[in-house]
């Protein structure tokens, strides 16, 4: 055998590597006057077959005086022997740091299914969200 | 209790906190920079135990944590503890 054979031909696109490709998202949740005040985007990673192996993040933002802030977002954990999603809640805007929690979160599944659960979970109670959130920090519904 | 009326409570439990620390701005001050409140309830322990794993998640990443216990006494509803990595 050729030992200086091009090892190429051998090396196919996908093959004995998993590829963790990463992909974004965004839409809007709401408009106001022609303008987007609430969105989702999401972010995860999918391997080659098209599974999704991780939730690096689900937030929900909300347009505050011209800024983007956000409010509540997902991701799931990082050990790969026991990943789990879980919940930020940003405390007010005057105070960045968050809530993490468990509480209310799915927990059984992959992640495949905690994706579509926190997307479905931010486009059916962002309101909830914002409207605690503008309470806490003292702002009125039209900011 | 029944396990929605658990969850309910305990997602008030970190409105609950929320409110406390929006009400006690001074808290932040002995940290640099924002945290990670990580709750913990009086009565569910489920939760706890579930918490205490985020914790080691949270700090892993390199993220600071306080851990808040929730109490019984009405004038410091919550017990804040700065978490080491």
């Amino acid at each position: 055998m050729n030992k200086y054979k091009s090892k190429s031909r051998y090396r196919k696109r996908g093959v004995g590597t998993k590829r963790n490709r990463k992909f974004i998202n965004s839409f809007p949740l709401s408009f106001e006057s022609g303008l987007t005040t609430d969105r989702l985007t999401y972010s995860y990673r999918r391997d080659q077959t098209g599974k999704v192996t991780e939730v690096t993040t689900v937030t929900y933002d909300i347009l505050v005086e011209g800024d983007w802030i956000t409010i509540v977002y997902y991701d799931s954990t990082h050990d790969p022997k026991e990943s789990y999603l879980h919940k930020h809640i940003r405390v007010a805007l005057q105070n960045p740091s968050d809530t993490p929690t468990l509480e209310g979160v799915k927990r059984r599944g992959n992640p495949s299914i905690w994706l579509t659960w926190a997307i479905n979970d931010i486009k059916n109670n962002f309101q909830i969200y914002k409207k605690n959130f503008l309470k806490r920090s003292n702002l009125t519904d039209k900011v | 209790m029944s396990k929605k009326q658990q969850i309910q409570k305990n997602i008030e439990l970190s409105s609950k906190l929320a409110d406390y620390l929006v009400s006690n701005p001074n808290i932040d001050n002995k940290l640099t920079g924002p945290a990670s409140y990580v709750v913990f309830s009086s009565t569910d322990n489920n939760l706890n135990t579930l918490n205490t794993k985020l914790i080691t998640s949270l700090l892993n990443e390199g993220k600071k944590v306080v851990k808040a216990e929730e109490t019984t006494s009405k004038k410091m509803p919550w017990r804040l503890t700065f978490i080491n990595p």
